[in-house]
């Protein structure tokens, strides 16, 4: 009994799950508002646009590829469609078509780095660095280096009676559920079922784990993986309308740098950065267990900027130890096999 | 003609294009002040270019050199407030860029991870570490504080008929880079590991520690770009390094230093980076948004990769026809 | 720094000295460099090597011949300190020696030219030659030295190679030259050569040859390993034939021709194929190829093959066996001809032909066959998803049923669906990549080395899986290097040279020597010329 509770908590899974109730543990001593209803929400909001960032970057990195751009994308989703917005006086079709227009722009964004990672042979970190600071550049263009800013009554646009988008924390729907923590729901919902149940998800996992053998079954690697960087840019832009639509203002610095949260939840949910390993319930964790440090770290009165440095230091731990929870693995899966050839 | 040096012909080539093009254009481009701040400003980031293209040339990346100069900028500027002198200074900003290099290197070559997240990674602790050095005053917010007008770092802001001291610790830099590199087994290890890492270490190439020798490199070289930087700014403002990783890596880009190891030299990064802060002042000058660096900056490093591609794949096409 | 002048090379020192100390000692022209004595290996209980004796002179050429897993990689090993002999005792110039690892190898002169060539593609051959044992003074390297000793070393030798070019911009024939240099340069009084013209044209090997031939004129001891018979012939002086783990004879210049030496690799007992019955023809089930060429590997190929039907493809590595199947399945584009299928054009596209019933097993498995990540169920349903999807969505019922009788139809051990891939045995490896294959239902399977690194026990559930596959109807095109294995399974073997087929067997008359000469281009009764 104390064996398998030990190993349980040994897992992957078991590890995370521990780790995050002490964090709750030790929060509980040490700043009691940590279990405040509010503060749930603020860190449900938090964890809303990073995890769709999250889900939308696993599609690149389970291809063995990376998208370091989402940050930039995020931000210029978010310029284009409040710019749009504005222009229109804030109406809804305004706002709408504004979104299409600027998740259109992501799709292509994402559809010329996914091109040249392929067509090239270009290390996706390089190319998709690249696109960061060009779509950083164009978000001066398009805004001006000026916020744009929605009107004092906020973001909340109706149809007849029912709202179709709503800003305001705290939503306003009858479940009171905010609005992007539907949006994450969703996304998640839609992630999870395209990686696990369509073949689309399964040729991702095969162009990762081995493109060569992909290729010789017959599966367009290359059109696939430029897909994923197109589903990565799409999600980046939902993402950045739903921050922007929180903050109330869009601008250069809306989602800026946020690639670096990304790349932490994604190593801390045990995704393989190498690609055709990890998966939506992972990242999520990861980007649950990034928006609960973050926001203990604003309760701790954590400068923000210094967040950075824990940034870096739980990458480095979390891939640190999934390096060597990887070479312990292959070993566990050593002695299983023998001991089932013994058996045999 | 060796394709080498066709590649370094293009990159010269296009960079007296543009000074032509923008000396005939603009009337305030080819003047003297204008062409002594040009090289200052290059300086800077040639420096960094010449220890990233240590790095490139042994098959790795390093996307810490940004985080790495904004922390060693405060600190060497806290230490010209406790009244060091500035050759100490400078001396230990060489120290302390070697110090993380050296941790760099131990998480890439030791704990063996993937290169450009390790120093993604790192570079964020090392801004993060920025942040705590910072100045602050009593209320606990960060403020900016200069190097004290009495420092002898002050001191290395300064010019020799117009020439600013960096531009010439840059030149020397590249010319001693470009010598170890072409000269010493350590050079000669630095592109055998960055072109065939296996057959290096076959051939008795110690593979780890060529590779942290030309992090360690990589991080002096910040450290001395940085502190000249600050001395010349008078501070060194909480972003002194912001970006420049990047920048780094597009200027080694462009003037040939191919990602992926073995190929090009210091020179190959000091051109580049002349290129890189060319093409920004002569677009300043026409008055072009700052906007457009961003985009400049992804812009050049993704065309100039892929012409890398794809001239590398026309001349090996090229040699295999001719050799058979 | 890395001062190393001391370790293996002459310094400066050496090259104004002039040749006199270049390399091989030439007075010693005649006498036995290295021999070995009783050499004995077992690898986990498996004999693998046994009672080898055996020797190579300064000055000769010596051949070692012998098919895959006779045992000839085991002892160059074992003589360039790779692995140790269990027993037996090794003796170089007449001194007992303990040869423990390579740096122990090169001191004593042996040095080893690999296959995949160990030469760094940025770098000179100068810079090459010297790489890790640089002439140089605290770490400042005396560049013209170095490439004086190399200039020096070039007109020693008579090479034809520019000691400042970049061996990126260089042929193969002039890469292996430059690798050749290296040796040399190592003080190398015996080189061993492992299958040194498997990626040279016939310019280039004759090339090779000369270069060779010049090397025994100037004392120095040559250890050839070949499996071209043509090339053993125009070349050495000695040959030492190995089979099964022993050394079964030594010939001398003269005694060396196609017939003993194919009937000692072969050894006598074995005969032709024993009439296993006639298989069943289905002629109304062919692939049809027609003047189909490939790049320069391929020219002008024709052939069909039937239902029913094992076709084995023998011949030597780089006699364009594997580009045939590939262009076949559409992994390699063809550059002309047609193929067809039950009269139908065959697509260039694997995804169309897989549809159609293709399947291909490569020769690779690591590299293309397997993604080890994954486990094994998805290795098995990853050529299949357009059986188990509809409309893209996965039914995940139909996939695990699906993968689970692979899993019990053809063995795979041990029997989890959700193992990874990578942790199984070889065999098991090879029987998941099968498994993809044959749970659909084929019509046409194309092999590459089937067998390759597979267990004896594995290797015959194999042979009966794709026994019974063909006798099902398909159609089975059999790559393979391993002869007991063609003769045993196929039912017609048709032998490749140089991108063209050779000769063709047909059942009854297989034997693994007229194959083996086929392949070396010597044409026998038993097989009809092409």
């Amino acid at each position: 009994m104390m064996k398998k509770a030990i190993r349980a908590i040994g897992s992957a899974w078991g590890q995370r799950i521990t780790l995050l109730v002490l964090i709750c543990i030790v929060m509980a001593i040490a700043e009691p508002v940590f279990f405040k209803l509010d503060n749930y929400k603020s860190i449900l909001l938090a964890i809303a646009v990073n995890g769709v960032m999250v889900c939308g970057m696993l599609f690149t990195v389970l291809v063995g590829g990376m998208d370091l751009s989402v940050g930039a994308m995020a931000g210029i989703s978010a310029s284009i469609a409040y710019r749009i917005a504005e222009s229109s006086g804030f109406t809804t079709s305004g706002f709408l078509s504004g979104c299409a227009l600027a998740l259109a722009l992501c799709l292509v964004a994402g559809a010329v780095s996914g091109l040249l990672v392929t067509r090239f042979a270009l290390p996706a970190f390089v190319v998709t660095l690249a696109m960061k600071y060009i779509v950083y550049g164009s978000i001066y263009l398009v805004t001006q280096g000026f916020f744009v800013l929605p009107p004092a009554h906020g973001l909340s646009y109706q149809v007849g009676n029912q709202i179709v988008f709503s800003i305001p924390v705290g939503g306003g729907n009858k479940l009171n559920i905010p609005m992007p923590v539907i949006i994450l729901i969703i996304v998640v919902a839609i992630c999870a079922f395209v990686l696990v149940k369509t073949t689309y998800g399964r040729k991702l996992y095969a162009i990762g784990g081995n493109k060569n053998v992909a290729n010789l079954v017959g599966i367009k690697s290359n059109a696939n993986i430029v897909g994923a960087f197109m589903i990565s840019g799409v999600l980046a832009g939902i993402a950045g309308i739903m921050l922007a639509s929180m903050n109330g203002q869009a601008g250069q610095t809306t989602a800026l740098n946020y690639e670096g949260n990304v790349l932490m939840a994604m190593v801390v949910g045990g995704v393989n950065l190498a690609g055709g390993e990890g998966g939506v319930a992972g990242a999520i964790f990861g980007a649950l267990f990034v928006g609960i440090i973050n926001n203990v770290m604003v309760l701790l009165s954590v400068e923000a900027t210094i967040q950075t440095f824990v940034r870096g230091i739980v990458i480095l731990a979390a891939m640190t130890l999934n390096m060597y929870a990887r070479r312990g693995s292959t070993g566990a899966m050593k002695i299983k096999i023998a001991k089932a050839d013994k058996a045999a | 003609m060796a394709s080498k040096t066709i590649r370094r012909m293009i990159s010269i080539g296009l960079l007296l294009i543009m000074v032509i093009i923008f000396s005939i254009s603009s009337d305030v481009f080819l003047n003297f002040g204008n062409i002594a701040n040009l090289l200052k400003d290059s300086a800077y980031l040639g420096l960094i270019a010449i220890g990233m293209a240590f790095v490139i040339i042994g098959g790795g990346v390093d996307l810490s050199a940004g985080g790495m100069a904004c922390l060693v900028g405060i600190l060497c500027v806290r230490m010209s407030t406790m009244g060091l002198n500035g050759f100490l200074i400078v001396l230990a900003g060489v120290i302390l860029g070697m110090l993380c290099g050296f941790i760099n290197a131990l998480f890439v070559t030791r704990v063996k991870l993937t290169e450009f997240v390790a120093t993604l990674a790192l570079g964020f602790v090392y801004s993060g570490l920025t942040l705590i050095f910072a100045f602050r005053d009593d209320r606990g917010t960060i403020t900016s504080v200069a190097i004290p007008k009495w420092s002898s770092l002050r001191a290395f802001a300064g010019n020799v008929g117009g020439i600013f001291y960096i531009t010439i610790v840059w030149i020397v830099v590249a010319v001693i880079a470009y010598i170890v590199l072409t000269r010493t087994t350590f050079g000669l290890h630095t592109y055998s590991i960055g072109s065939h890492a296996k057959s290096a270490q076959m051939s008795g190439v110690n593979n780890d520690r060529i590779k942290m020798l030309g992090y360690i490199i990589c991080g002096a070289c910040v450290g001395l770009a940085v502190v000249l930087q600050a001395s010349l700014l008078g501070s060194s403002p909480l972003n002194i390094g912001s970006g420049y990783e990047f920048q780094a890596i597009a200027a080694c880009v462009v003037g040939g230093v191919v990602l992926g190891g073995g190929k090009g030299d210091p020179i190959s990064a000091l051109v580049g980076a002349l290129f890189f802060k060319t093409l920004m002042n002569g677009l300043y000058k026409f008055g072009l948004a700052t906007s457009w660096e961003y985009i400049l900056q992804g812009g050049i490093i993704v065309v100039a990769t892929v012409f890398d591609a794809v001239f590398n794949r026309a001349t090996s096409k090229r040699l295999l026809a001719r050799a058979q | 720094m890395e001062d190393r002048t001391d370790k293996t090379y002459e310094g400066a020192g050496g090259a104004e000295n002039g040749n006199q100390n270049d390399t091989v000692n030439t007075e010693a022209n005649d006498g036995v460099f290295l021999e070995a004595k009783g050499i004995y290996k077992q690898f986990s209980g498996v004999t693998v090597l046994e009672d080898a004796d055996f020797s190579v002179n300064c000055g000769e050429v010596h051949a070692l011949m012998g098919e895959n897993g006779a045992g000839k990689s085991t002892l160059i090993k074992i003589i360039t300190g790779v692995y140790t002999k269990d027993a037996g005792e090794l003796y170089v110039e007449g001194k007992s020696v303990e040869i423990h690892n390579r740096q122990d190898a090169r001191n004593l002169g042996i040095q080893v030219i690999y296959q995949e060539l160990s030469l760094i593609p940025a770098l000179t051959v100068t810079e090459n030659i010297f790489l890790g044992a640089e002439t140089a003074k605290h770490g400042w390297m005396d560049k013209k030295a170095m490439r004086e000793r190399v200039q020096s070393l070039i007109e020693h030798y008579g090479f034809d190679l520019d000691p400042d070019a970049v061996v990126d911009t260089m042929g193969m024939a002039k890469r292996q030259m430059a690798e050749i240099l290296k040796a040399l340069a190592f003080k190398a009084k015996l080189i061993i050569m492992d299958e040194p013209t498997s990626s040279l044209s016939a310019a280039e090997s004759e090339k090779l040859f000369e270069t060779i031939d010049g090397l025994r004129n100037r004392g120095a001891g040559i250890l050839y390993i070949s499996h071209r018979l043509d090339e053993v012939y125009r070349l050495s002086d000695r040959l030492t034939v190995m089979r099964d783990g022993k050394i079964v004879g030594v010939l001398k210049k003269g005694e060396i021709d196609p017939h003993t030496v194919t009937t000692m690799m072969i050894g006598r007992d074995v005969a032709g194929d024993e009439d296993k019955g006639a298989t069943k023809r289905y002629e109304d089930h062919w692939l049809e190829v027609k003047n189909l060429s490939y790049s320069h590997m391929l020219k002008d190929v024709n052939f069909t093959a039937y239902g029913g039907e094992i076709l084995g493809i023998g011949g030597l590595v780089g006699s364009g066996r594997t580009e045939l199947i590939r262009c076949i399945y559409g992994a390699a584009k063809r550059s002309g001809g047609t193929i067809m299928l039950d009269g139908k054009p065959v697509s260039r596209s694997i995804r169309r032909n897989i549809r159609n019933g293709f399947g291909y097993v490569p020769e690779d498995r690591h590299a293309e066959g397997l993604v080890p990540l994954l486990n094994v169920e998805k290795n098995i349903t990853i050529a299949s998803y357009d059986k188990l999807s509809s409309a893209s969505l996965v039914n995940r019922r139909k996939e695990i049923a699906w993968a689970d009788k692979a899993i019990k139809d053809y063995d795979i051990r041990p029997p989890m669906r959700t193992l990874a891939a990578g942790s199984l045995s070889g065999g098991n490896q090879q029987k998941t990549i099968l498994g993809r294959w044959l749970s659909r239902d084929l019509r046409l399977l194309l092999l590459d080395e089937p067998t390759v690194g597979v267990d004896v026990g594995v290797k015959m559930d194999l042979y009966r899986l794709l026994r019974e596959f063909a006798d099902n109807g398909a159609i089975v095109v059999m790559v393979s290097s391993d002869l007991a294995e063609l003769v045993y399974l196929s039912d017609r073997v048709l032998v490749m040279r140089d991108g063209r087929f050779f000769e063709e067997f047909t059942r009854g008359n297989i034997t693994q020597e007229s194959l083996l000469l086929a392949a070396s281009g010597v044409h026998t009764e038993e097989g009809m010329s092409l």
